[in-house]
């Protein structure tokens, strides 16, 4: 079974790094068969993730949810599924390669930081045991992969303005889409959080540092929907203010886990 | 007073204004992330929080207020901007009730921890600092391991008594707190307890009890001995962290005072002898494990989880739109 989880690693690892550099190519080439060689890796790297994800629930007797190893994974598999979803529905590739270019990083980061914790199981520690740890962790993999789609598209709409020097249209509406699924589901993972700590540690706001940035996040994202719906900021502003955010997800994430310390340390 | 009525209405149109909410929502979380990095606890109690707290408080009083008005008015039937507007209200209703249940629970909530060891009763009004009529004993304390020896749960089996009725028994689990008379009772931590017998002489006096943290004053002696750490499974390579949080190879970090001066620091096996200055002696002679509970009784917290339950009504109604909206034609239309 290890093995199997290795190669499906190793799959995910060079599939996601491969669709990155031709979804990036085929920004600049505009050519077909690029797009199509990009999506069918991008395909076929999310499957391999699925499959690594399913081992290693079959190798834990649970769902991939619980230490940092497991969450990169499923936040990477998140992030391919929302940009495979996204591209299908809406025909726009723009986003296709900063997507799977941070999920790459995401997955580079098991590899330099926390090689120890993929073949590792742990035990779940008692406060861990609830079903609402499925709900908290899931709803925070969709938050944080809409946020870096909706990051995504403000990277390359920038680019673009900064090149062409034309406005379009359809990239703030849908960096507002992903922003407005992400910001939903940030709720929901910040509530049922709440709700879980409520159970298991008589507190459901205690200001740990994961809370504290996990709620300026909700407060970066909430202006940005203010000020975007009052018309104040549209365009370059708000492009500017989403980076911003997927900038604190970051921290939210890696810093607060590596650098402070608090309920979430085992995250 | 036409003038005091136009600056009284330009004030409050300015404090229920968006920017100054947004404003004190980001005001919020930086300081309380400058709290976290810095001081770690207090900030829900420190009067900076509560001044904002109430500002934004009347800052979300006057929005939802603005945005109730707005739904009352609707004139226009267009399903989507009633769903929109409604929504609104929900969200920042919510949001009211929230942050309203938050400061309620900081000014009147009480909190409080209770470590019993097994037989022993303490009551829930000392804990709380408020008037209480029962009181927990503890029958039981179980650690579950994992073939490892990590915990997988920790069980206190507690009787509540209340006027002396015996209430029945419950247990309390991590994850599973216990509710009476609206005062929570969740299983927080755990510790130990030495038995120790002391005296000038010899150690001859009848067995006390001391859990970590306490102090034991020796009989005819000016010493005091503080439990400073039991530690359950000893390993010279892990010092100060047990191996495992099975008893099995127990030792025993105290030191030594006299008055508040420090005079020693040392680590015992069980039946070992300390001699003091050759003045004193103790041997700890046996543990037993120590349950604490934490004890809590929260008045804004229904309001908190009613405002939570409005909060997503109202964020899932005003932003599924533009989800559901994938169109094209529409998404070109709306840009």
């Amino acid at each position: 079974m290890k093995t199997l989880l290795q190669v499906s690693f190793t799959a995910t690892f060079i599939l996601y790094f491969l669709s990155a550099i031709l979804y990036f190519w085929h920004a600049a080439s505009k050519r077909q068969l690029v797009d199509t060689a990009a999506r069918i890796a991008a395909v076929t790297g999310w499957l391999a993730n699925t499959a690594a994800l399913a081992m290693r629930a079959d190798l834990v007797g649970r769902l991939p949810l619980t230490n940092g190893y497991e969450f990169l994974l499923s936040f990477a598999w998140g992030i391919v599924l929302l940009s495979l979803i996204f591209e299908w529905r809406t025909k726009f590739r723009a986003a296709g390669g900063f997507a799977l270019f941070i999920a790459w990083t995401l997955l580079c980061c098991i590899w330099i930081f926390l090689p120890e914790q993929q073949y590792s199981v742990e035990p779940l520690m008692p406060a861990l045991k609830s079903g609402w740890l499925t709900v908290h962790v899931l709803t925070a993999v969709v938050a944080y992969s809409a946020f870096t789609l909706a990051c995504g598209l403000a990277v390359v709409y920038l680019r673009r303005l900064k090149h062409s020097g034309s406005e379009d249209g359809r990239f703030d509406l849908l960096i507002y889409e992903a922003v407005s699924l992400g910001f939903m589901m940030l709720t929901l993972c910040i509530v049922t959080g709440a709700i879980w700590a409520e159970k298991a540690w008589g507190s459901y706001w205690s200001w740990d540092p994961k809370e504290t940035w996990s709620l300026i996040t909700w407060i970066v994202f909430g202006i940005y929907l203010h000020v975007r719906r009052n018309r104040d900021w549209r365009g370059q502003a708000a492009a500017v203010l989403v980076i911003v955010g997927f900038l604190i997800v970051l921290f939210t994430f890696f810093g607060v886990n590596y650098l402070l310390s608090g309920n979430h340390s085992y995250a | 007073m036409p003038g005091v009525k136009d600056d009284l209405n330009r004030l409050l149109g300015f404090v229920g204004s968006m920017r100054f909410g947004l404003a004190l929502l980001l005001l919020i979380g930086v300081t309380a992330a400058g709290a976290a990095a810095w001081f770690q606890n207090g900030f829900s109690q420190s009067w900076l929080f509560r001044a904002l707290s109430m500002l934004l408080i009347l800052n979300l009083a006057l929005c939802t207020w603005r945005r109730g008005k707005a739904v009352c008015l609707l004139q226009r039937h267009d399903g989507r901007v009633v769903v929109r507007l409604i929504a609104l209200f929900v969200l920042h209703a919510g949001f009211l009730c929230i942050m309203l249940g938050f400061l309620a629970g900081s000014f009147w909530g009480r909190d409080g921890l209770i470590s019993l060891s097994r037989g022993e009763v303490a009551q829930a009004s000392k804990a709380l600092g408020q008037d209480r009529t029962f009181s927990l004993r503890l029958d039981d304390f179980r650690i579950d391991t994992y073939p490892d020896g990590a915990p997988a749960q920790y069980t206190s089996r507690l009787t509540l008594l209340d006027h002396s009725n015996n209430t029945g028994a419950f247990d309390v689990t991590v994850n599973h707190p216990l509710v009476y008379q609206g005062v929570k009772i969740y299983q927080e931590s755990y510790g130990w307890a030495v038995t120790a017998v002391s005296g000038a002489q010899s150690p001859m006096d009848s067995p006390v009890t001391v859990k970590e943290g306490d102090s034991l004053s020796i009989p005819g002696a000016q010493f005091k001995i503080r439990l400073y750490r039991f530690i359950p499974d000893y390993d010279e390579a892990s010092g100060m962290e047990s191996r495992s949080p099975q008893p099995r190879n127990p030792r025993i970090v105290y030191s030594v005072y006299e008055g508040d001066q420090l005079l020693d620091v040392g680590l015992a096996k069980l039946g070992q002898d300390v001699t003091i200055n050759n003045d004193a002696h103790v041997r700890f002679t046996g543990y037993i494990p120590v349950s604490t509970l934490r004890v809590k009784t929260d008045p804004g917290a229904l309001l908190v989880w009613i405002g939570g339950c409005l909060l997503l009504l109202g964020i899932f109604g005003a932003l599924y739109q533009p989800l559901l909206t994938a169109k094209r034609d529409d998404r070109e239309a709306d840009a």
